[in-house]
């Protein structure tokens, strides 16, 4: 399993789209709904590059999705936040690629997906943050934050949706070599 | 509305989500709107309980960095030292179910009904 220079060159690209999509969504004042809830538009990244095909693996998809949230961290200088990221994150993935193997006829649609990623993600937050608190009482947000997975999940599968629809150029670049 | 929402299945799918945004909200709504009995704030520092105060007073200060307000049988984290201030933005919790929660510092404000003749010994004690 050895990682190619144009893999690799591309991996690094995607992390650092992911990572400037990141910086720029935390710049943008949103009103404040319950803790941890954002759109999480870095996440299309990854969702675009789970549905490129089978020249990008599970590896690939990790790698990207840690780069991205090291850096990120990195950047804001928040430790706490790298550990939610991690499960959360994580969880999301897992959902995702699941939900892709079992889906013989590729007919589920990449909103779907996403939700019920943005979903694993929120739950996974929750769990963690019990966890680290010790207690149950952080289930609460629970409901408002499902909520805000399904308009988030939806959001950024509506933009992968799109993307694939449109099948820009810089696909079959991504997709053959 | 041409979303490649033509098959059953789709459709299906789609409105397995709304119903669950709508459920979701709905559970939010209603908890939100929860309020017990003679409320107090029980602030939890790692899981344990290291205070309890009435809602009438005006200012909390416990032995901590962040600094507590109450205001109208309300509690909210005036001042934290953390670097998400997560729970400052919080704001204001009317209710039990609902806490704040200080991730970085391990923090947690909670509203129980508190007063049975036990606790409120116990409270005038911490608050003194």
């Amino acid at each position: 399993m050895k990682l190619d220079t144009k893999k690799l060159a591309l991996n690094a690209l995607f992390a650092v789209i992911a990572l400037v999509i990141f910086i720029v969504e935390s710049q943008i004042p949103l009103p404040f709904l319950a803790p941890g809830l954002k759109l999480g538009l870095a996440n299309i990244v990854t969702l675009f590059v789970i549905f490129l095909g089978e020249k990008w693996t599970k590896r690939d998809i990790f790698l990207i999705f840690l780069t991205r949230t090291l850096l990120a961290a990195l950047i804001t200088g928040q430790a706490t936040s790298l550990f939610f990221s991690f499960t959360g994150g994580f969880f999301a993935i897992v959902v995702m690629l699941i939900l892709k193997k079992l889906d013989k006829s590729k007919t589920l649609p990449i909103p779907i997906v996403s939700v019920s990623g943005a979903l694993a993600h929120n739950v996974g937050q929750v769990a963690a943050a019990a966890v680290v608190m010790r207690s149950f009482a952080v289930f609460a947000y629970l409901p408002v934050l499902i909520a805000g997975g399904v308009i988030s999940g939806l959001l950024t599968g509506f933009a992968v949706h799109f993307i694939f629809k449109k099948r820009p150029k810089f696909i079959n670049f991504l997709t053959s070599w | 509305m041409n979303l490649n929402l033509s098959t059953k299945r789709e459709f299906f799918l789609y409105g397995t989500v709304a119903i669950l945004f709508i459920l979701s909200l709905t559970a939010h709504f209603i908890i939100s709107n929860l309020t017990p009995q003679n409320p107090v704030a029980e602030i939890y520092e790692n899981g344990v309980l290291i205070g309890i105060y009435g809602l009438e007073n005006e200012l909390v200060n416990l032995n901590l960095d962040d600094r507590f307000e109450v205001q109208n049988g309300k509690i909210r984290v005036s001042y934290a030292n953390c670097p998400d201030k997560i729970c400052v933005n919080t704001g204001f919790i009317p209710n039990g179910i609902i806490p704040i929660i200080c991730i970085p510092n391990k923090l947690e404000i909670r509203i129980t009904s508190g007063l049975n003749s036990n606790n409120s010994a116990e409270l005038d004690a911490i608050v003194k």
